[in-house]
């Protein structure tokens, strides 16, 4: 039988150490002298593995976001009337040591004592009596605050996605003059150039040494300032400390400062974003590690898929914007077809593209015939009909004038005025006769810089738009162990399209459902 | 029917013993303390094999002389060649011998004693030769050393184990493991207890996870079943409804018990006895003034 390993990281607030307090459901598991660690109890405390689900957004969509649904992970904390002391193996993370810890009459009041504070939660499956090596990991999630009743303690666990929910920009200005800004800057989010940014608008810092500052790096290097304008009219980029007349303007790339001779009305910049650890990162899946990583929210980054083929994404974050890195990541993985990000089992950020399910290759088959699922469940959602035309708007000016100065060229002007650049589709006229007026334009709206990139993910967006998948719910009565988002799964059903066996891709899938097994939401 | 053993005061967890052993024989996060709890997964292992000339010690120690007429360890991984020996001391000097296993002629007992009937034996198989459970039979059921004595009054005991131990991996075992694991210890008095023919039985409560498909199809998901066992007496006098009743109320729903319902076969203990717990209500009915009738239910042990 299936016993669910659960391993409970814990701070340890007297000591400052972590802890990991190893549990598991009936009946438990003990470890063997030759595996690693040797002779640890898994003390079956918990009811049942936990209740949860993540899946990316709707496919079919420019949403990256992946869903979750917060579920509880039950323990039990009954009390026991043996006088014989009893104890808990516990290994101190930071030491690395294993400790006998005393426990209560109710084995887990040290949850509730305030001693402990749970940090995070890892699942793992392994056969009764197995060795441990052949654990299989499930979830690894985060632990909200224990919801206690007496003979039970129930954890609400999430998505470790949801430390992503901060902020990007950590820094403020000072406001103590020269280049913390003025005093009315003070405690203002610093700005943050991310990518290629077509049209970005530095932070003015006033007069430092003679000349008008902006800042458009948060003080951090910046790759490169290509180009800028003045209320239209482009002013060049010149080499050295200081401007020559006020058609140009320099910039010092290792603090990200433009300095002007003139404090211009409406000044724009194009900005080659920040560099992190000296490296300039625009493709979405470097600049999301970057980003992640810098952060401290992820010590391991996978962006292979999404970087397969690379694309170049900007984001300019102004001064005081706080967006947080969920936020900023779907917009980048957005803007690619079936873009998605999220927390893979071992903890690490997955940055990918969700393959059309004859693009990869099935891990497993299903089948009702052979009773290893109950059968496919349609799911409510995607009926809208396909697109006939597919329009992707790229190069996002933020706040576009309304008009340009008069000596601005036409060039300067249009890109002055215009929000975004478009690429757009042909006309399907397939599906046009087929749905008539109900075949609508679909706009995307993408963080992509460059309109070659627009255009060369036009195909697939079309191929997204004009044939929505559809999306159904695969109950996989042996828990469908190790099978994550993306991977894809072959289905024998006696339902329209499966007959024959069809292969469905992996976009999203339960944890452990109550009644046994998992359920896998699955796109064809 | 035979005579069989329902005891319920664990000396060793109720007093809360000394467990000693050398301590470089036992794992540091699996020490012998486990031995004295629950759960049975919780299981002291020790760091070798024990073999005739060093076997592997363990002793337990109370503060007072206790009252003895049983004493088992559960949940091993002992093999059924492996061998055991069960001393009994007066006094904590562990000079005067109360009881012991050994022979007289210095041979100690196997893990699973006794020839099996000869019936079932089959010429050529794996046990043929010392006559024991067959290995599908042996690892079916937990590994339970259970001992008897005549009543006695012993302040240590001192168990000497040395032999193979075994390991379960799936469907496949290997008896090559280089440590032994105890998961319960026990000692004290007990009732023997005759079932009465009537309501007495065995039984078996599957576990799993059966699901049933629209269709007709069947899925299950294997899980670990509990042994049962229905201890019926249909005529009690007053002293044995007495003690029955007592070891219910002490009992109650958590505490766990031994049952063992042929002490003279070690094989019917090995598959029918071993540690229960009282799964339904208790009554006793009176058939006249003198005498009652009660059945108690017990049902595995198996956390």
């Amino acid at each position: 039988m299936k016993v669910r390993l659960v391993d409970l990281t814990l701070f340890h607030r007297p000591s400052g150490h972590r802890h990991r307090l190893p549990l598991a459901t009936f009946p438990g598991y003990q470890s063997g002298p030759a595996d690693s660690p040797p002779n640890v109890t898994w003390l079956p405390l918990v009811t049942a593995g936990a209740d949860a689900s993540v899946s990316i957004g709707s496919l079919g969509a420019a949403d990256g976001q992946a869903e979750l649904r917060i579920g509880d992970l039950v323990l039990r904390n009954e009390t026991s009337r043996n006088p014989g002391q009893r104890f808990a193996t516990v290994q101190d993370l930071d030491t690395g040591a294993w400790l006998r810890l005393a426990l209560d009459d109710r084995p887990l009041n040290l949850l509730l004592t305030g001693d402990y504070v749970i940090q995070a939660v890892t699942e793992r499956e392994i056969e009764d009596g197995a060795p441990l090596a052949e654990a299989v990991t499930i979830w690894t999630a985060r632990v909200g605050q224990p919801k206690p009743k007496r003979t039970e303690i129930a954890l609400p666990i999430y998505d470790s996605r949801l430390d992503y929910d901060t902020p990007i920009q950590t820094e403020r200005y000072k406001g103590t003059g020269s280049y913390e800004g003025p005093a009315e800057l003070k405690d203002t989010l610093k700005e943050l150039p991310l990518g290629h940014c077509p049209m970005a608008r530095p932070t003015y810092l006033g007069i430092i040494d003679g000349f008008h500052r902006w800042s458009v790096g948060g003080g951090k290097p910046v790759q490169d300032v290509p180009r800028g304008w003045s209320s239209g009219v482009g002013v060049a980029k010149q080499s050295g400390a200081t401007p020559a007349d006020n058609a140009h303007f320099t910039v010092d790339l290792a603090s990200g400062i433009v300095t002007t001779t003139v404090k211009y009305a409406d000044f724009r910049v194009e900005v080659l974003g920040r560099k992190f650890a000296g490296v300039y990162r625009r493709y979405i899946g470097e600049l999301i590690a970057a980003l992640a990583t810098g952060a401290g929210l992820a010590s391991t980054v996978d962006s292979a898929g999404m970087d397969a083929i690379p694309r170049t994404v900007g984001l300019f974050l102004a001064a005081g914007d706080g967006t947080t890195h969920a936020a900023a990541y779907s917009k980048f993985v957005g803007s690619v077809p079936r873009g998605g990000w999220y927390v893979g089992t071992a903890g690490q950020l997955v940055v990918t593209r969700v393959p059309r399910p004859t693009a990869a290759a099935a891990v497993r088959a299903y089948s009702s015939a052979a009773g290893t699922t109950t059968g496919l469940q349609y799911v409510e959602g995607q009926h809208n009909p396909p697109a006939k035309q597919v329009v992707l708007r790229c190069a996002h000016n933020p706040s576009p004038s309304s008009s340009a100065a008069t000596d601005a060229t036409a060039a300067d002007a249009t890109r002055w005025t215009q929000e975004w650049i478009e690429v757009p589709s042909a006309t399907d006229a397939a599906i046009a006769a087929a749905w008539g007026s109900a075949a609508k334009v679909a706009t995307v709206e993408t963080a992509l810089t460059f309109s070659t990139d627009a255009a060369a993910e036009l195909p697939a967006w079309v191929a997204e738009l004009s044939a929505p998948p559809t999306l159904y719910e695969l109950p996989a009565l042996d828990g469908a162990p190790g099978i994550w988002i993306g991977d894809a799964v072959t289905v024998e059903d006696d339902i329209a399209g499966f007959a024959e066996g069809a292969p469905v891709v992996v976009y999203g899938r339960t944890i452990a459902d109550r009644s046994g097994g998992a359920t896998l939401y699955v796109a064809r | 029917m035979a005579t069989g053993l329902l005891a319920h005061i664990n000396e060793l967890s109720e007093q809360d013993g000394a467990i000693t052993g050398t301590a470089a024989d036992w794992a540091a996060t699996a020490p012998l303390d486990a031995l004295k709890t629950l759960p049975l997964v919780d299981a002291a292992v020790s760091t070798r094999i024990g073999t005739r000339d060093q076997p592997v010690v363990l002793e337990w120690e109370w503060e007072r002389p206790i009252d003895l007429t049983y004493a088992g360890l559960y949940r091993t991984n002992l093999w059924k060649t492996g061998r055991i020996r069960l001393e009994a001391f007066k006094t904590s000097a562990r000079t005067s011998l109360a009881f012991t296993t050994q022979h007289a002629s210095g041979i100690d007992r196997l893990v699973l004693p006794g020839l099996y009937d000869p019936k079932t034996l089959r010429f050529g198989g794996e046990n043929t030769v010392l006559g024991q459970l067959g290995a599908r039979e042996f690892l079916r059921y937990p590994t339970n050393i259970h001992v008897t004595m005549p009543l006695c009054s012993a302040q240590v005991l001192r168990w000497t184990i040395y032999g193979p131990a075994y390991r379960v991996a799936g469907s496949r075992y290997s008896t090559t493991e280089q440590a032994y694991r105890i998961g319960f210890g026990w000692a004290g008095d007990s009732l023997a207890f005759d079932r009465h023919v009537g309501a007495s039985a065995e039984g078996y409560r599957r576990g799993g996870k059966v699901t049933e498909l629209a269709g007709g199809g069947v899925a299950v998901e294997p899980g670990r079943g509990r042994r049962t066992a229905t201890l019926d007496r249909t005529v009690n006098e007053a002293g044995d409804r007495d003690r029955l009743f007592d070891l219910v109320n002490f009992l109650d729903a958590d505490r766990p018990a031994v049952w063992l319902p042929d002490t003279d076969s070690a094989f019917d203990c090995y598959r029918y006895g071993g540690l229960f717990q009282v799964i339904e209500d208790f009554s006793q009915k009176y058939l006249n003034d003198l005498h009652s009738a009660a059945t108690i239910s017990l049902g595995e042990v198996t956390t």
